[in-house]
Order: C-alpha cells, then sequence, then structure tokens
C-alpha cells in the first residue's frame, strides 16, 4: 500500500521540525510532533509505501524496524482516517 | 508546538486559502468604504514580486492578520495605508505576507480583483494618497522644500544659533547603569551637582530666541530642587517655548508630573531599556515596575486634566540583550500611553560593551524582532525611530550642551572629562572639548568665535578630527545594522 498526500485539501506548514496541517474543507487542523514532521518530509517528496516509511523512521531514530512499526502505522491510519493522507495498491505488509 | 501557536499557523493557512476554501471574514472599519465589517473575503497566496500598488494585502502581525492597501513598495518592504485611515502608514515585509485579496462577497454579491471597477477604484485610492501626502507637505513646510534649491542654495553655515540646546541640570544620580559615560562625574565632588538660577538665566534670551529647550542631566535632573522652577521661567518668559525633559524615571512622582503637565512641558523622555525584570540589569538601583507605574500614572493624569502634553518618549538602549524584547516592550507601552520610542545604540566603551551592543548576536534572528516591533508600533500609533545617521556628516554640534557649570560643550560625547568609546579593537578617550562657559561670555559669542564655528563647518562636511570620526564610525556601524536587518 503506497501513501499519499491529499494535497487536493490539506494544506500544511513546517516550523522548527514541527508541522501543522490544516483539512481546508472542513477547517480542522493538526500538529505534527517531530516523527510525524518526519514522516509528513517523506510523503512530499513522493508517495511511499510502507515499508519505506518505517525504515526511514527506524533508521533516523536508529531504532529497529520491529521497534516503531506499530506507532508508524497507527498515525498513518489515523491520518488517513482523517483524510489527510490516501492509499493506493494493495497491502504490502 | 504549542497549541496557540499551532492554532495561529492553522488561522494562517485557512486565510491564504480563503479563495478556495471557507472565506475570511473582514473585520473593523480601516478599509472603509471598500470593505466593510462582515465582508467575506477571498484570499490568495502571492509571490512578493507580482504584488503591484493598489493591491490589498493580508498579512501576519503576531495573532492578528490585518488587512491593508499596498501604496508604495521595493524589493524588501511595502508600506499599505487603510483606505480610511489614508495618514497612518504601515510597512511590512515579505515573510509577512499571507496573500492577497482577490474577493470580497457582501450580500450575497462578489466582486474579484481583476474587475474594472476593482481595478479603477484601487488607482483612486493609490492617488488620492499621493495628492495627499504631496499636500501635507506643502501644508506642513510649506513650499520651500520644492522650491531650495532654485531659491535656497546650501549656505556655508546654515544656522545663525542653535535650532535646539541641550542643559544639564543636575550631576546628582540614584542609578549605576552600566552604560553610562558620566559615573565618575556623579562620583566627583568637586563637580557642581546642580545648575543655578544665576546660570539658567543667561540662557533664557537664547532659549527665547530659538523656542527650544531640553532639560537633561550628567545624572538625573529631577534631584536639581529649582528644576521646576527653571521650566516656569522659560514658559513664562517665552510662552511658546518647545520643552523637553529626560529623565530615569524614578523621581516622577505624581506631583511632579502633574507640576509637568502644568507648566506645558512639551515632552518627557524616558530612558529605559528592556522590560521590568531585564532594565534592572541595566540600570542598577532602578525598580522598572515602578518607573511603568509613574508613566502611567503621568498619561493618566493628562486624560484628567484634559491635556495633550507631554508627549512621553522611551529612549530604548538596545544593547545587553534588550533587543529581544522590543516587541514585547512596544505592546506594554502601548498599554501606559507612551507615543514614542527611541531607539538608541549603545556606544561602547570597552571590548565587552562592544560584544554587547546593538543588536550584535542576533543575525539568526533576520531582524524579525525589529519588524515586528515597527509593525505593532504601527498599528498601535507609536512612533519608533530608529538609528540613523547623515552619510558622512555630523549634526550634533547643531545641538549643544551647557554643562551644569556652564561650559558649552559640542555634543554630549565630548563634555566632561571626555568619553571612552571602543572603536576597531582600540579604547579610545575621546577629549573633552569646551568652546566657553556662559557665565562669563555670552552665548552668542561662544557660538560665533572661530573656533565653534570651524568645528561645526568641519563636522558637516565629513572632515572630522580623529575622535569624532571614531564617534561617527561607530554610529554608523550601529545604523548600517539597522538598514541590514530591515533588508534581511
Amino acid at each position: 500500500m503506497t501513501y499519499h498526500i491529499n494535497q487536493a485539501i490539506v494544506r500544511w506548514r513546517i516550523v522548527d521540525d514541527e508541522a501543522v496541517l490544516i483539512n481546508i474543507e472542513n477547517t480542522f487542523y493538526y500538529s505534527l510532533n517531530k516523527t510525524g514532521t518526519l514522516i509528513w518530509q517523506l510523503l512530499l517528496e513522493r508517495p511511499r509505501p510502507f515499508a519505506e516509511i518505517v525504515g526511514a523512521v527506524a533508521t533516523r531514530f536508529r531504532r529497529t524496524e520491529t521497534e516503531v512499526s506499530a506507532d508508524v502505522r497507527q498515525f498513518l491510519e489515523q491520518m488517513g482516517a482523517e483524510n489527510l493522507l490516501t492509499m493506493t495498491g494493495a497491502s504490502a505488509e | 508546538m504549542q497549541l496557540e501557536r499551532a492554532r495561529l499557523l492553522a488561522k494562517e493557512l485557512q486565510l491564504a486559502q480563503s479563495s478556495v476554501g471557507d472565506p475570511v471574514v473582514f473585520h473593523g472599519n480601516s478599509m472603509l468604504p471598500f470593505l466593510q465589517d462582515g465582508d467575506a473575503l477571498g484570499v490568495e497566496p502571492v509571490a512578493w514580486k507580482a504584488i503591484e500598488i493598489g493591491d490589498i494585502l493580508t498579512y501576519r502581525l503576531e495573532d492578528k492578520f490585518p488587512t491593508l492597501r499596498v501604496v508604495r513598495k521595493t524589493e524588501r518592504k511595502a508600506v499599505l495605508i487603510g483606505d480610511n485611515w489614508p495618514k497612518r502608514r504601515f510597512e511590512v515585509w515579505p515573510e509577512n505576507v499571507l496573500g492577497k485579496v482577490m474577493s470580497r462577497t457582501r450580500a450575497g454579491v462578489t466582486r474579484t480583483a481583476d474587475s474594472p471597477r476593482w481595478r479603477l477604484y484601487s488607482r483612486f485610492v493609490v492617488l488620492r494618497y499621493k495628492l495627499g501626502s504631496k499636500l501635507a507637505i506643502v501644508k506642513r513646510k510649506g513650499l520651500k522644500p520644492y522650491l531650495h534649491a532654485v531659491v535656497n542654495p546650501r549656505r556655508e553655515e546654515p544656522y545663525q544659533h542653535p535650532p535646539n540646546i541641550q542643559v544639564n541640570v543636575s550631576a546628582q544620580c540614584n542609578l549605576t547603569c552600566r552604560m553610562c559615560p558620566y559615573l565618575s562625574v556623579h562620583q566627583d565632588s568637586s563637580h557642581l551637582r546642580f545648575m543655578t538660577r544665576e546660570t539658567l538665566m543667561r540662557l533664557v534670551p537664547l532659549i527665547k530666541r530659538i523656542g527650544a529647550v531640553h532639560f537633561s542631566g550628567s545624572g538625573e535632573p529631577l534631584f536639581n530642587p529649582q528644576l521646576f522652577e527653571f521650566i516656569a521661567l522659560v514658559r513664562q518668559a517665552a510662552p511658546a517655548t518647545t520643552i523637553d525633559l529626560t529623565t530615569n524615571g524614578t523621581l516622577l512622582t505624581e506631583k511632579r508630573a502633574r507640576q509637568l503637565i502644568e507648566l506645558g512641558v512639551s515632552k518627557v523622555h524616558v530612558s529605559f531599556d528592556g522590560l521590568p525584570g531585564t532594565v534592572e540589569a541595566i540600570r542598577l538601583g532602578i525598580k522598572g515596575s515602578q518607573v511603568i507605574d509613574n508613566i502611567r500614572r503621568l498619561t493618566e493624569l493628562k486624560t484628567e486634566l484634559k491635556s495633550r502634553s507631554p508627549i512621553v518618549q522611551i529612549n530604548y538602549m538596545t544593547g545587553y540583550g534588550t533587543y529581544a524584547e522590543l516587541g514585547e516592550f512596544v505592546k506594554l507601552g502601548c498599554g501606559i500611553g507612551v507615543s514614542e520610542i527611541q531607539l538608541l545604540e549603545m556606544q561602547p566603551a570597552t571590548a565587552s560593551d562592544a560584544a554587547e551592543n546593538l543588536f550584535h548576536g542576533v543575525e539568526h534572528d533576520n531582524g524579525q524582532a525589529l519588524k515586528t516591533a515597527i509593525m505593532l508600533a504601527q498599528h498601535a500609533g507609536m512612533t519608533l525611530h530608529l538609528p540613523r545617521v547623515t552619510e558622512n556628516a555630523c549634526y550634533y554640534p547643531y545641538n549643544p550642551h551647557i554643562g551644569e557649570d556652564g561650559e558649552v560643550y559640542p555634543c554630549c560625547y565630548l563634555d566632561y572629562d571626555g568619553r571612552q568609546l571602543y572603536h576597531e579593537g582600540q579604547e579610545v578617550r575621546l577629549p573633552s572639548v569646551s568652546f566657553g562657559n556662559i557665565t562669563t561670555h555670552a552665548f552668542a559669542q561662544i557660538w560665533s568665535s572661530p573656533a565653534y564655528a570651524e568645528f561645526r563647518r568641519k563636522n558637516t562636511k565629513g572632515d572630522f578630527n580623529p575622535h569624532c570620526r571614531a564617534c561617527y564610525e561607530v554610529r554608523r556601524m550601529t545604523a548600517r545594522r539597522v538598514e541590514t536587518l530591515l533588508e534581511s
């Protein structure tokens, strides 16, 4: 499954390694911590599959992929539920 | 990220996308009649280069988002006005702009920025502003500025007498300020403590002629028990005289504040740097909150007595880390009735002073604290004076300093024992330069003496002696730092 930023309705600003996102349809806004901002920045570069995101986070914070996998999944699911991210492709995890 | 900050950023994002999302609701009367309270606006991000004169911009000012019209623009800054506030100017820098107003919806009817009526009205407002600016100058100064080059070519000696004088009435002080150049004067028991009535009387005819005087001191003027008598004498001899007073504010009791108002003092300059809590480490012996209360009481009394004077100006020295507090101080000053803030450079006397000089070490700031302070002041109707220097000229000698003992000095940097200045890696000792004493000679005689006239002539043409050169270079460096910060 590849994750995409829903550029049609999300606007964001990154300040000092933290991001603020706003859904311009419902005006809900979200604040991301450094980890969330890292993931967001990865997706800004290009859509990425779950495994790639997990690998990048693990490398960045010097953890194993097993240690970060659950948190990354939860984050991505929450973002999807808020319509900030879209998913394409079948699940490959 | 703090919730409040996240909320503000989200608001900015929403605002900048209001042309495609929920519109922004305009509030206030600054843009009447073009924008009314309750109008729904569509705002879109705009590149700085694409901004044109007449555009309406929305920009960030801390937690507020003013919307005003562009009347001037350079590569680094724009000047805006409110259609309903044509006499007030607001500056904005690129990093603060959120977007351009592209549409207005009122009672179900939408107008867009590309419509002919919108464009025509924008041109009208800008033209009205430009004409108004020119008329204001003519009204204030007459036609002289426009005829100057033809009928009034630059003369060798522009003034037959000084346009202003600073009269030091007290060498006694209750504070020990870190940057004070007069500490030795305060401690010198042989130095005259207070100017006498007799000395002041010798200046009254001059004050009457020039119409301006500034009472200050190497110490705190309010220590002089005759100060209010002096002011009353001047006021009686020359009712139209502009009378200024500099004070540290610690002795500004309600009684004295009332006397200042009743005597018609024009402006009170209060020396204060940073917020209460910070100033105590700079002006040793001060209680910052007490001075703030004193100022507040003075401005309250003005209201009670229905007086417009004195105007209260803060002389704010931006060394020792006070630069970072400038924005908060502007807000504090607005709340207590301060009308003007003059930013002063700290003339460093030592290497450690130079390290803490104006704006030093704030390169990472990109001038944002200063720009924010300027914008806050403009929106509050306060004037923020920046350090400036005339290129290769010094006009200080045209504002002589009269010491408590009557000595006539050309400026505050060459008075008393002289002053130490840190310049280009060296501690330079500035000499004391006196052109005479008014207790023994008439001021006119001193002013027209060949030595003083030559001194003034050279300084205004940049032909500085080494000491004046050192002082000028330090002040020019400070002014350049300000320009650099504003251009960053």
